[in-house]
């Protein structure tokens, strides 16, 4: 047998003993190399641990809860996960005989799991692959769903979407609802609210969890949310609606509307006869709206209804008047009628002089007109345009509506007069608040935000900080001697501008005594930090044996009491006493 | 290569892997301890996250406010308004501290 020297030798013409230096060279070589190759290794897994480690337990760690929480102001939480389990069936396997037994040991499990027995037993009679049983029971349920023993029907884990306030926020939240499903997982999809505008942001595939910061303070928005119940039940309203804003960074600390709903179960809400499954002890079951339905509890007043706002615009125009120094404060205007395209407007009362202070005061329909007409109807309308009425507001809610603004071209000195007192033009709530922060904060166009804000951030300037002075002691004035005395309060100097706003049924004319009254304000003193839109949908209260439906008797004192209470939630100091002396004392 | 030098060679070559060896098993048993610490922690995140949920509905503003409506009798407790704002002159020490700084 050759031997390797040999063949070598034979067929490469080497020398075994002339080519040992090489084969010396050649083995620290391949040494070398190997230490080299090693070396390498070792720093690159220094460098980049987790990179190449394909057992690396880090690689398996699952986050416990895909989506983002929503958490409100203060770090209190609105949205978060919890863990939950759906029963699912192979109907194939199911032995038919034992469906009925199985459906009684699922009807027994307590707590409760409520099924539609009919549908789920036609289900497991089929001959199918698979049905969806639950989609939605809790890790007891689902060891107690195990301990029933028939083959054919399983329970699989996912997370469910859960909100401890229950109601609370009910519209700025929204809801969720399963997109894809599997048996071990379901992804969780934003159906309304912020839960649907940040929806991709919340589901973030990324290695790390996004949570959502709100403006919402849970506080306020529980004061707002009582308060609104109580007024209207007093005021036999029904329905209401409420919005409070940072006056200088557009911040939404609260947003209300009632009839609201649950949005643990927001599905049970999406059918015209809510009236079943509705536990709100504020919807007032004796009164229906115009056309015999109830108000639907999913629809959110102040961000997609959309009204004639009705005298809360008069500051809009003496807002404009005073901007362009065409009166002051204490300038004289005629309150007689007034004649507009063959049309005459006037007052109810007091058709004589009076100063502009006073005409607000009152709430004077003819000094509205007279004062835009001293600035024109383009004018007019470029200024109601700057204050945001032009376009959807840039809250972050998909269930927003845009104002119904005149066209240009129809925007003649009839519509001037109409829209300088609240009529002929409809904007959402949120829009009116917006508009009173940027009268009362000096000027500056704000942009309403549900999203915590990091300082305030000018916007253009609307009119001069002196007009805005001018402005909020108008305000201030409507309160002290006007048609909004109820809402004083004290300690608090509270502004604000009270509307009527009838309401506009199917023919397109009004109703007869079916109104909505507002009360926007704002608060507290000569620089407000705050405006506040409070609306009652027909309410009313009993003056002797008539009904009394002017905001003055119904939304306005139910405002003062809202400020009342938000007042120390909210850090607003009593005009009384300095900050520096100031306590919350325990009384 | 001479002998020596080859068994040389070998022995360092032998320990190294030796070494590397240890350090493998030690490595895959703090894997396992780890993976053992992650699948605790995923537990108690779970269990905290519960707990967090079940504080909030528990101390929700409006539960609370039920429960001091509930109790008023009781407690006698009511919302904070205006009214509860007082002046620190209104507490009883600060009239002492005053004298004091003024002896």
């Amino acid at each position: 047998m050759a031997s390797w020297t040999g063949i070598r030798k034979k067929y490469f013409g080497m020398d075994p003993v002339s080519t040992r230096p090489i084969r010396l060279k050649f083995l620290v070589f391949l040494i070398l190399l190997a230490f080299v190759a090693v070396g390498i290794r070792i720093t690159y897994f220094a460098i980049d641990p987790g990179q190449n480690s394909v057992s690396s337990p880090t690689n398996n760690l699952k986050k416990v809860f895909n989506r983002g929480d929503i958490l409100d102001r203060n770090g209190v939480l609105l949205a978060s996960n919890l863990p939950a389990y759906s029963i699912y069936a192979h109907p194939k396997e199911i032995d038919k005989d034992k469906v009925d037994d199985f459906l009684d040991a699922l009807e027994a499990i307590d707590p409760p799991i409520h099924f539609d027995r009919d549908r789920e037993k036609q289900k497991l009679l089929s001959d199918k692959n698979f049905a969806w049983i639950h989609k939605r029971i809790s890790p007891d349920q689902s060891q107690k769903v195990n301990q029933i023993t028939i083959k054919g029907i399983y329970t699989g884990e996912r997370e469910v979407r859960v909100y401890p306030n229950g109601r609370l926020a009910a519209h700025v939240l929204g809801g969720t609802s399963f997109g894809e499903e599997h048996v071990n997982k379901a992804e969780i999809i934003g159906v309304a609210g912020v839960e649907k505008y940040f929806n991709n942001l919340l589901n973030n595939n990324d290695s790390s969890r996004t949570d959502l910061e709100l403006s919402i303070d849970i506080r306020a928005q529980q004061i707002l949310t009582e308060m609104l119940c109580l007024g209207i039940d007093e005021f036999n309203a029904l329905g209401g609606s409420a919005i409070l804003m940072n006056v200088h960074t557009g911040e939404i600390i609260s947003l209300v509307s009632i009839p609201d709903f649950d949005p643990n179960r927001r599905d049970e809400f999406i059918t015209t006869d809510t009236k079943g499954t509705d536990d709100n002890k504020c919807i007032n079951d004796s009164k229906n709206t115009d056309d015999g339905k109830k108000l639907d509890p999913l629809f959110n007043m102040v961000t997609q209804g959309i009204y004639e706002l009705g005298s809360t615009f008069k500051i809009f125009s003496a807002a404009m008047a005073l901007d362009k120094n065409h009166y002051q404060r204490d300038s004289i205007i005629s309150t007689r009628p007034i004649e507009i395209m063959g049309k005459q407007f006037k007052d109810y009362r007091d058709h004589h002089e009076m100063t502009v202070m006073e005409a607000v005061a009152r709430s004077k329909n003819t000094a509205a007109i007279r004062m835009a007409l001293v600035i024109g109807n383009q004018a007019q309308r470029k200024f109601l345009m700057d204050l945001g009425f032009d376009k959807k507001s840039d809250v972050q809610l998909h269930e927003s509506s845009s104002p119904l603004v005149p066209s240009e071209k129809n925007w003649n000195n009839l519509t001037l007069a109409t829209v300088s007192f609240g009529h002929g033009m409809s904007i959402t709530p949120l829009h009116l608040a917006s508009a009173y922060a940027i009268l009362v904060n000096g000027g500056y166009k704000v942009y309403p935000t549900l999203l915590r804000a990091n300082g305030v951030e000018q916007g253009e300037r609307v009119i001069s900080p002196n007009t805005s002075k001018d402005v909020v002691s108008l305000l201030l004035n409507v309160v002290e001697n006007g048609t909004a005395r109820d809402s004083r309060i004290e300690g608090y100097l509270v502004g604000g501008k009270t509307g009527t706003s009838e309401k506009v049924g199917t023919d397109g004319k009004y109703i007869e005594d079916r109104n909505f009254v507002i009360f926007a304000s704002v608060f507290s003193g000569e620089k407000p930090n705050y405006s506040l839109v409070v609306m009652l949908d027909e309410a009313s209260t009993r003056d002797g044996s008539d009904y009394e439906r002017q905001a003055g008797h119904t939304v306005v004192p139910l405002t003062g009491e809202i400020i009342a209470r938000l007042g120390p939630v909210l850090d607003v100091v009593p005009e009384n006493q300095s900050p520096e002396s100031n306590i919350l004392a325990s009384k | 290569m001479s002998w020596p030098a080859f068994l040389i060679w070998l022995c360092l070559t032998l320990l190294l892997g030796f070494g590397t060896n240890i350090v493998n098993q030690q490595t895959n048993e703090v894997k396992r301890e780890v993976a053992k610490l992650i699948e605790v922690k995923e537990l108690n995140d779970e269990k905290l996250q519960i707990l967090e949920i079940q504080w909030v509905h528990l101390t929700n503003p409006k539960f609370i406010r039920e429960l001091t409506l509930e109790n008023y009798d009781l407690l006698g407790m009511a919302p904070g308004t205006n009214f509860n704002y007082g002046s620190i002159e209104e507490l009883p020490y600060y009239e002492e501290s005053q004298n004091d700084e003024n002896q």
